[in-house]
């Protein structure tokens, strides 16, 4: 009887550590990037008891920062305040990794139910989106139909509500154009910049006029270089490249020059600070003059560098160039788990959150200034859009281009022209070889890029 | 195992959970209850073996056949996978290069940072055990994401080492932005945590007799002989498992350069364990990501068996000296 008592008591300790370890897994952890928290609906909007609608509870998930986190919680707050009977859990984390946990989660049956998304991940997870043609209490028609057709669209399907606007665009910290005598008006073409980037490391050996990090050299130095040239895309919808070996040769020489001039900070210094350039203490320390980036990182350089003033100014270009290759990007929108059990009540979700004007107003800009005209207004009569961020899409509007497709947002195809970046940054080949390198490259992923 | 013997009245034969017995011409079966209970007591491990160890490897062998990317639907390719890894991958030998260097670097400098702080420690000073934990507090870190971080902030070009090099007035370096300097840098996070290979070689240090110390010295011996003729033979054993098992970590090494350089500049940091993530998560070609881990697999199976035929000539053991 003792042994067999010893046996119970042990299998029931063994049971107790089993089930201790598994809810130990899958507890929440309260200083974990990606919380949970429920928002739940006050009573103070209530509908008559034979009039409540089902309870409803969505998933709703997006990247960012923690600016982005608070606006959107601000916004889910407000919805459940007037939709009482639904109950929205976010999920949100920061941009690395996000791509990867949605994909598996979509393979596995899992994602959330309202997605925050990008176009360039359309080629990955289109095939989980819900189409939202057939929602006709979707209404768009606020959005501009260009809008709606280069950025929301994939392979004939309406896959997302864009929700907001960026483009490229020059950032300048005044403090450092007084202190070295560059006047705040220059119209910058990429050549003026090699030009007052020499003068300025000649003159202040520890400044540099810009940094880059090497997703920024390859999509807003090198590709917009060559693209000015030509009317092209960067890798055309039939696969086709929209450059040639000369417009390489050309591009990467100039990435060479902004390094052996002395006006790109070295870059094996600049990639400690890959997606984060806002932490590099040369930035930090006013040592650096201009930085090339979206219009939508222009709050968290201010956020970094409260001490400076900073002012958007119009991207570079070429004299006389054939497009500006600076495109206002609505990449990011709103989208739906075509799995989800409640495909009317998330496109009623994103139909408010496009389109109310109150919610414009408390989620403010986290994607930069929506593209629906009705939150747009809305923002601009309160005051609360950033008058840079503003000013560098008008910028960007002011010349014609063409839209970017997804193909060329390929992350494979980016690597191809980040490894040549880095070996011409490092001198360790010549802009010819690593033209024909790539190249050679591009045929044989696009090829295979095709047949997928 | 079982051994029934026929009879009137068989013995029973035990298995872990019956027992056989024969009477006559009937087979008995009657379970084995030690067994059963035993089994019972282990099967949180089995379920977790077979679910999250037996399972994944076996799927991902089947995987290694196919172009399965998780949003697309899979395929049978047959050995494409292995074929385009040697013909068609550009980053495949590269990368290969990158983490047999690394592993040439970072495993006898920390196999011989670790026996050279053993020897040290093992003494009897009052204080030693303070010692002895300080130079193993960064094992217990290990290769955290927090590590990596704060590694890259020491040795980035305006890091805590330039400043410290700043004060003897040596020029700043770019640890982890020089491709020349990058591998070496982050190879230094794992010599770095030696402690547990420290604790095993003050272990085996305790082991060696003292009356061959006390022989030795009376025939004469200096330090330097007793260590090479006493000292490192006794240790053969314990230096070939910790060779063994470094050997095996350093070759499937990602969190480091992963954090520290994301496999840069100009891919000096590539991993083999950073390249296999990168084509399973960013380019989503999971079979090929799972071909790439089943070659790592079999490399490291090879070498291992290498290490472990080559050990016959200087490994000794206590039972008989030379296996």
């Amino acid at each position: 009887m003792k042994k067999a008592g010893g046996k119970w008591l042990g299998l029931a300790l063994t049971l107790a550590i089993v089930l201790l370890l598994g809810a130990c897994a899958g507890k929440q952890n309260a200083n974990s990037q990606e919380t949970a928290p429920v928002s739940s609906a006050p009573a103070a909007e209530t509908k008559p008891a034979e009039a409540q609608p089902d309870p409803v509870t969505l998933r709703v998930s997006w990247w960012g920062t923690e600016s982005r986190h608070t606006a959107l919680l601000n916004a889910i707050e407000l919805y459940a305040g007037k939709y009482p009977h639904v109950k929205i859990e976010a999920e949100y984390m920061g941009f690395d990794g996000y791509l990867q946990k949605l994909v598996t989660q979509f393979a596995g049956g899992t994602a959330p139910d309202v997605v925050f998304v990008n176009s360039s991940m359309f080629s990955q997870i289109g095939d989980f989106l819900l189409d939202l043609q057939p929602y006709g209490e979707l209404d768009t028609s606020a959005i501009p139909e260009a809008v709606i057709r280069d950025f929301d669209y994939y392979e004939g399907r309406h896959l997302k509500v864009a929700v907001g606007g960026s483009a490229n665009t020059t950032l300048i910290n005044t403090g450092f154009f007084t202190r070295t005598g560059l006047d705040e008006n220059i119209v910058w073409t990429w050549e003026k910049l090699l030009e007052e980037g020499e003068r300025i490391h000649r003159e202040f050996p520890d400044s540099y006029l810009t940094t880059g990090d090497l997703d920024v050299i390859d999509l807003i130095f090198f590709r917009p270089y060559i693209l000015q040239k030509t009317n092209n895309k960067w890798v055309n919808d039939d696969h086709t490249v929209g450059f040639n070996r000369e417009l390489l040769v050309e591009g990467l020489t100039y990435i060479s020059n902004l390094f052996t001039s002395g006006t790109m900070e070295p870059f094996g210094e600049a990639q400690a600070f890959i997606g984060k350039m806002e932490q590099n203490p040369r930035w930090l320390q006013n040592n650096i003059g201009i930085l090339l980036d979206v219009s939508n990182a222009i709050t968290k350089y201010k956020e970094a560098n409260p001490g400076s003033v900073l002012k958007a100014k119009p991207f570079p270009e070429h004299p006389g160039s054939l497009q500006s290759a600076n495109p206002i990007v609505s990449g990011s929108g709103i989208a739906v788990n075509k799995e989800t059990k409640y495909k009317e009540e998330a496109v009623k979700f994103i139909n408010w959150f496009t389109n109310d004007p109150e919610a414009a107003i408390v989620k403010g800009v986290p994607f930069g200034p929506p593209v629906s005209g009705v939150a747009l207004q809305a923002l601009e009569e309160a005051g609360a859009l950033d008058a840079d961020i503003v000013a560098a899409l008008n910028f960007a509007g002011a010349k014609p281009t063409s839209a970017p497709n997804v193909i060329s947002s390929n992350p494979e195809l980016g690597q191809i022209n980040k490894d040549e970046i880095q070996k011409i940054a490092f001198g360790r080949t010549t802009p010819e070889k690593a033209a024909d390198e790539i190249l050679k490259q591009y045929a044989s992923k696009l090829e295979e890029l095709k047949k997928q | 195992m079982a051994s029934a013997n026929r009879g009137p009245r068989g013995q029973a034969g035990d298995l872990p959970f019956f027992n056989i017995s024969f009477e006559g011409e009937r087979i008995m079966f009657g379970a084995n209850r030690q067994g059963l209970w035993g089994v019972i007591f282990i099967s949180p491990w089995i379920i977790g073996f077979l679910a999250f160890q037996l399972y994944p490897l076996v799927l991902s062998l089947f995987y290694s056949f196919t172009d399965y990317s998780i949003v697309r639907p899979t395929r049978l390719i047959g050995g494409d996978n292995f074929v385009k890894m040697f013909t068609a991958d550009r980053d495949f030998y590269p990368s290969l290069r990158v983490t047999f260097l690394y592993t040439l670097m970072a495993v006898p400098a920390r196999l011989f940072c670790a026996f050279c702080v053993a020897l040290l420690l093992h003494q009897k000073l009052k204080g030693i055990n303070v010692y002895r934990t300080l130079f193993y507090i960064p094992s217990i870190f290990g290769g955290s994401i927090a590590i990596s971080i704060l590694w890259r902030f020491v040795f980035m070009k305006e890091g805590v080492l330039n400043a410290f090099l700043a004060l003897f007035r040596i020029p700043a370096v770019s640890w982890i932005g020089d491709p020349d300097t990058a591998l070496f840098t982050i190879s230094l996070l794992v010599v770095w945590q030696l402690g547990v290979s420290m604790v095993l070689y003050l272990a085996g240090l305790k082991q060696v007799p003292h009356e061959l110390y006390e022989a030795a010295k009376v025939d004469g011996a200096g330090k330097w002989l007793i260590l090479r003729k006493i000292t490192l033979p006794y240790l053969t054993p314990i230096i070939f498992f910790t060779l063994v098992m470094q050997f095996i970590n350093a070759m499937q090494e990602f969190t480091a350069a992963f954090v520290i350089t994301n496999g840069g500049p100009m891919k000096a940091t590539y991993l083999f364990g950073v390249k296999i993530y990168n084509d399973a998560f960013i380019n989503f070609h999971m079979g090929y990501a799972s071909a790439l881990s089943w070659f790592l697999f079999a490399v490291m199976l090879l070498l291992t068996y290498l290490l472990f035929r080559g050990s016959g000539s200087w490994v000794h053991y206590e039972d008989g000296g030379k296996r």
